[in-house]
């Protein structure tokens, strides 16, 4: 049984609360099969930047196949818990020395579906004794939902995203899932919100298509949603690449000569196109061209490079996160090259320095 | 634009665009002109020009997404006609002065016309023969062999041909 016990020692140093930054390094070593998650749509825990997220099953590097690993999880129909389904219990967990760890414990059908699937897993990643599914938190966001009184995840604003297979912060695989009807985990779900005290509100739902109603009249979570704009975003590196489209002439780069409004890259193009099935079917020519009868193609089809620096924009949140200097870095330096790069070599990056000076300026 | 009865050769029914049909006007020269009334407009106008009526038809269709083309009678506009647009092979400077490339395929038989401002400059033939691209010998200004070339790779592959040949 391949255990990670560098992830295992990361994860027990988290519960007792004494490094984090330590934990977040040492997590980025080993692979989880996870559901994503975002709370308030924010994707990132703001003290340590480490994507929210429910593991489902964590790998070891050295000891696993994550061909095996991937293998196992594709058979298996992972469906994200449904927020309205799935109650939640702010409590802390307790370390071996006694810290603690802030986590929003999961209850219901949809939690007793993530611990079903551990035995397929069975030879592979860890066995965690008792495993509960829950989501770490920072402590502002725990106090948050907290206060705020939520019962369900959806009452604490929190969402669910199909499984991925991540190492560290890489995207290895992500799994589609078949839709079901949510009548299959009725039941469950009332028993469970019953044990949880929010059975008043259920008890005239009978259709859980619907909401849950809230057992009191207290107003829903609060927790303020993340001031990230992504048309913001683009809007700075707009602004940053050519004073909002007034100067479009690049300099040659050993890559190719960026095109239009946003800098984008002949190889940012191809890439963008060829990753979405649409703008491969539409525009499939780009793959094809280069230097000026690509530029000249861009040209002629005017709308397409917003189009392109929209879905950019997005594959680069959906490795950084919501920080903007990550993703100016991200935009200017790649996906691989931010990979590599230390964060403090992020942070004094003049396109960094740039995107932090425009983004509180622009609209 | 100003156009007299009897310079009109046919007219025929190309579509509907927000509503209101789109004629295709043949004049006795052999130039073709797309006319309707686009959405807030009070009068016809030209919306397409060209010497090539499945060219003018291919840039209405683009420059106004809501045009609903209907079945043709002309075999000149037969529905199985497709055009393909290889102007960003050209040069700034030809593509300043006006000139497109398209390719016109119906069937087997592909055809590459250079245009200016909408008037034929030169047409290239050619045909697909088992996967293989023949085009025939034409002659054309020497400044548009680069974006020929460019024309004919991108066609032959977007319609699975793995050959080009010359044909003498």
């Amino acid at each position: 049984m391949g255990l990670d016990q560098g992830l295992l020692r990361a994860m027990i140093e988290m519960e007792k609360g004494e490094d984090e930054e330590k934990y977040k390094s040492k997590a980025q070593e080993g692979s989880d099969l996870m559901f994503p998650v975002t709370i308030g749509g924010l994707t990132h825990r703001p003290d340590i930047n480490v994507k929210y997220h429910t593991t489902i099953r964590l790998f070891d590097r050295k000891d696993d196949d994550q061909s095996k690993a991937h293998d196992t999880a594709r058979k298996l129909n992972l469906v994200p818990p449904n927020p309205n389904e799935t109650a939640i219990e702010p409590t802390t967990l307790q370390g071996r020395d006694g810290n603690t760890m802030h986590v929003l414990r999961l209850h219901g059908p949809h939690s007793e579906r993530i611990k079903s699937y551990q035995p397929h897993f069975k030879g592979q990643g860890q066995d965690i004794p008792n495993f509960h599914p829950h989501i770490t938190v920072d402590k502002d966001t725990w106090n948050k939902v907290k206060a705020s009184g939520a019962k369900t995840a959806k009452e604490a604003g929190i969402e669910f995203h199909p499984a991925e297979l991540r190492h560290g912060d890489r995207v290895i695989s992500t799994y589609p899932h078949k839709e079901e009807k949510s009548e299959q985990l009725d039941k469950g779900f009332k028993h469970v919100a019953a044990g949880l005290g929010i059975a008043a509100g259920l008890a005239g739902a009978p259709k859980t298509s619907e909401a849950p109603t809230p057992a009191t009249t207290r107003a829903p979570a609060s927790i303020p949603l993340s001031p990230y704009s992504h048309k913001k975003m683009l809007n700075t590196i707009e602004q940053i690449e050519s004073a909002s489209g007034k100067l479009q002439h690049h300099k040659p780069t050993k890559h190719g000569t960026a095109y239009g409004k946003y800098g984008l890259m002949p190889d940012t193009i191809k890439e963008t196109v060829h990753m979405h099935p649409d703008l491969r079917s539409k525009y499939g020519k780009v793959a094809t061209l280069q230097g000026q009868d690509l530029n000249n193609y861009m040209r002629d089809n005017p709308g397409l490079e917003d189009v392109i620096a929209d879905r950019h924009l997005q594959r680069l949140e959906h490795h950084f996160g919501q920080d903007p200097s990550k993703l100016g870095y991200s935009w200017n330096q790649g996906i691989r090259g931010t990979y590599h790069a230390k964060p403090e070599k992020i942070s004094s990056h003049p396109y960094t320095q740039k995107v932090k000076s425009f983004y509180s300026k622009v609209k | 634009m100003q156009i007299n009865p009897s310079e009109i050769d046919s007219v025929e029914e190309a579509g509907i665009l927000d509503g209101s049909p789109v004629k295709l006007v043949k004049l006795k020269g052999g130039f073709w002109i797309g006319i309707g009334r686009p959405k807030g407009k009070m009068r016809e106008e030209a919306l397409s020009a060209g010497s090539h009526p499945a060219i003018v038809k291919y840039n209405i269709e683009k420059q106004h997404p809501n045009f609903q083309p209907s079945m043709m009678k002309s075999e000149f506009f037969a529905d199985n006609t497709i055009v393909d647009r290889h102007s960003h092979f050209l040069s700034d400077d030809l593509r300043k002065s006006g000139h497109e490339i398209y390719s016109v395929q119906a069937g087997p038989k592909i055809d590459f016309h250079i245009t200016k401002y909408g008037q034929n400059v030169a047409t290239i033939e050619s045909k697909i023969n088992d996967k293989t691209l023949e085009i025939k010998q034409s002659v054309y200004p020497k400044e548009f062999v680069r974006a020929i070339s460019g024309a004919t790779i991108e066609k032959s592959a977007s319609c699975g041909a793995s050959k080009i040949r010359l044909e003498k």
